[in-house]
């Protein structure tokens, strides 16, 4: 890595961000272990990532990958209880929906919708081309879509 | 469904989180690691990273922080796959276990093939010299693979973190006797013991007793054949899986060579009628090629270093020009691989071979050649890397073909759970056109709809019974009457096990999945099944998932079926090894930067 990159501050600015991103992939119990062992992946391995663009994308795709691996365990995705102050936008059976999704598709689906994510920096988090991102969000929305209406109708 | 509606219920599902904890905890592991670096007196950090945090570094505060480090991250010694959660996967023993046989020197590596079923550990490293394999030397014209596909090797050979050094094997498929394939490697043939224990009824006796079961040619059950017949059903399954192993050895700096024979029929037309005339090279049919083995069932955290794997046809006509109108069709089959030409699970392994194979200049029509960095072929192929090369005039399949018509030999319970639930939703239909006929499978048109009723009534692979039952009584619940045909097939094909149940090696079953199999509920291939049904079985599971996604199912239950997390080097030479707990099986290599199992070192 460059001369003056700050891993602290860099791992201070970021972890939020991730720590929401592999949330979404396994779960919030374990979505702490899952970006702190992700940082730790990427502090090892920073001699070997040139620009922090690369740092980014390397650091999301050990999440990932992480997150995914500590899912198997669980064997799925769990689900919180809807607490009686929920917003009236959030539904059972869309948090079911999105629990039921693959984790790819959960994966993409938070980083366009959440963390806003142009489909270039999607793509990057998986190692892959924007063509593939745009193609793969529209796959998860439409799942979601098919989850939820045969939710709805029982 | 809007984005607004989507965000606040990822919102819902992920709030709750201490980013601040975990940015702590990440803090004090790197703290610990920049400590531990120091105290082996390994070159500073750079300090281009900067950390501007003080290491702490006493003994004392080094034992608290590394107990702070464990405490807060739980989860680093969660992601083992099944080599690693065996510790003589890690380390190297010093002893020979109890009722193993120690290898010391080439010629106890000669004697394996004396006894074919043993356990042997390798206790020192083995150097073949190159007069070894000249005239008069003790393996004049190469090393003979160990076993064959009439006699496979059906013990464990346990390399246990040591090399073999210049290993060389030359073997001419068109010498070969017989009408088998060849398998050429360290060991020809690599096969599960196949032994059987079942209760025989003999008139009012009845005894348990050991059966062997003849092997198929590649590897498949064929039969059981025990005199008297057994009037018993209860099987107890003897070392299924652990056996027919190869683990933890190094080959380095050898050589393989086959010469495959390019064996095709020919038919000749004669005057509107049809004359059959056979052109054969004579030998095998085909040839099955890697350093480890020909063929393995497994084999597990390997090495092939500095080897060279060729493979190249036999001299002679494919055919005879002077057959007028002949037509050509080919029964070749080859399979050519980094580490073993065909396999059924390759897990941590590692190869840098050269594979070079040369195919005929007209490769005849249902030929089937396959080279691969890793394997020509395998059910099986995770978290391993190939650095070397392959140059196939035959096609090259990249690191191995994965064979999408095998069955896994142990299925967790919600693999079977879900092949259940599709087929009982699933018809079929014999189809006949013109002069052939096969079986078609389609959805029931409600596939969905009856898919979510029959799971949010909980039916399984263990309730579908029940749920059959309640279609007889109240036609019309699910509308599978007929479709529930195809699960009971299916479950046909297998045994169910709880676990605790002590018949099964555990260790046999862990080499098929990524999570700790303890306390897994499982389902196993009756050994009994015969090769037809074999077929049949491997039908019903691509109905069952006809998008060709089953492995991809499996994966994400943690069975071992397929390929992932395998490595192309030679396209990803900064491969950054993330997917699974790398750094507890593997070391970068501080020189060459390849990966080196850690048993290794």
């Amino acid at each position: 890595m460059y001369d003056g990159f700050d891993f602290e501050a860099y791992l201070t600015e970021g972890i939020a961000r991730l720590t929401g991103y592999c949330a979404a992939i396994v779960g919030r119990g374990d979505a702490e272990d899952a970006a702190q062992e992700a940082y730790l992946s990427l502090w090892r391995r920073l001699d070997r990532i040139p620009n922090e663009a690369a740092a980014g994308a390397y650091l999301y795709r050990a999440a990932y990958h992480i997150a995914v691996d500590m899912l198997r365990r669980r064997k799925r995705f769990p689900i919180p209880e809807m607490p009686p102050d929920a917003p009236d936008t959030v539904s059972p059976e869309m948090l079911e929906a999105l629990g039921k999704l693959r984790p790819e598709d959960r994966a993409i689906l938070y980083g366009r919708v959440v963390d806003e994510c142009g489909y270039d920096e999607l793509a990057a988090r998986f190692g892959k081309n924007e063509a593939w991102a745009r193609k793969r969000y529209s796959l998860a929305r439409k799942k979601l879509a098919k989850l939820l209406s045969e939710k709805r109708r029982g | 469904m809007n984005d607004r509606e989507i965000r606040e219920a990822f919102r819902m599902l992920t709030e709750g989180t201490d980013p601040a904890e975990a940015a702590d905890a990440v803090k004090k592991a790197v703290a610990a690691e920049s400590g531990a670096e120091n105290k082996r007196g390994k070159e500073k950090v750079p300090m281009k990273r900067q950390i501007r945090w003080t290491a702490v570094l006493a003994a004392a505060a080094l034992v608290i922080v590394l107990t702070a480090a464990v405490t807060a991250a739980p989860m680093l010694r969660n992601f083992l796959n099944a080599v690693t959660l065996r510790e003589d996967s890690i380390r190297q023993l010093t002893e020979v276990p109890a009722g193993w046989i120690g290898v010391y020197s080439t010629d106890d590596l000669d004697a394996v093939r004396e006894n074919l079923r043993g356990y042997y550990i390798l206790m020192e490293d083995l150097a073949f010299a190159p007069e070894d394999f000249e005239e008069g030397g003790r393996y004049t014209g190469g090393w003979t693979p160990i076993g064959g596909e009439k006699e496979p090797f059906t013990g464990i050979f346990n390399g246990n973190g040591h090399t073999v050094d210049g290993l060389r094997i030359d073997v001419r498929a068109d010498e070969a006797e017989g009408s088998s394939m060849l398998y050429a490697g360290l060991f020809g043939y690599v096969a599960s013991d196949q032994s059987v224990e079942t209760e025989v009824t003999y008139g009012d006796d009845t005894r348990t007793e050991v059966v062997e079961i003849d092997i198929d040619g590649d590897g498949i059950l064929e039969t059981v054949e025990v005199e008297p017949n057994p009037s018993s059903t209860v099987i107890h399954f003897k070392d299924w899986g652990v056996s027919g192993t190869v683990k933890n050895l190094r080959l380095r700096g050898g050589s393989l060579r086959v010469v495959y024979p390019a064996r095709v029929a020919a038919t000749e037309r004669e005057f509107g009628s049809l004359l059959y005339r056979h052109v054969r090279v004579p030998g095998a049919p085909g040839a099955s090629a890697g350093p480890i083995a020909g063929y393995a069932d497994y084999v597990l955290g390997c090495s092939v270093e500095n080897f060279t794997v060729t493979a190249v046809p036999s001299g002679g006509a494919l055919i005879p020009e002077e057959i007028s109108g002949a037509e050509r069709s080919g029964f070749l089959a080859l399979g050519v691989g980094g580490v073993a030409g065909q396999a059924y699970l390759i897990d941590s392994c590692f190869s840098d071979a050269a594979i070079s194979v040369l195919a005929p200049d007209d490769l005849p029509a249902g030929c089937g050649c396959y080279a691969g960095g890793i394997a020509g072929i395998a059910t099986a192929c995770v978290t391993s890397y190939f650095g070397g090369t392959v140059d196939s005039g035959a096609g090259d399949c990249g690191l191995c073909f994965i064979r999408t018509d095998d069955v896994p030999r142990f299925v967790p319970a919600p693999v079977m759970d879900e092949l259940i639930l599709r087929l009982l939703f699933t018809e079929w239909e014999n189809v006949v056109t013109d002069t052939t006929s096969h079986i078609a499978y389609s959805r029931t048109e409600d596939f969905d709809r009856l898919m979510s009723r029959a799971r949010k009534d909980g039916v399984t692979a263990e309730t579908f019974y029940a749920a059959l039952d309640r279609e007889r009584t109240e036609p019309g619940l699910y509308g599978f009457a007929d479709s529930g045909w195809l699960a009971c097939k299916l479950m046909a094909f297998y045994r169910s096990n709880d676990p605790g149940i002590s018949d099964i090696d555990g260790d046999a079953v862990q080499d098929h999945y990524t999570a700790d199999a303890e306390g897994m509920r499982f389902y196993i291939f009756d050994p009994n099944v015969k090769y037809r049904e074999y077929r049949e079985l491997s039908a019903l599971i691509s109905a069952a998932f006809p998008d060709g996604d089953f492995m991809d199912f499996c994966r994400e239950n943690n069975v071992k079926y397929g390929s992932y997390y395998v490595y192309d080097l030679r396209t990803d030479p900064e491969c950054t090894f993330d997917g699974f707990d790398f750094d507890a099986v593997w070391i970068r290599d501080d020189g060459s930067g390849l990966p080196v199992l850690r048993i290794f070192r």
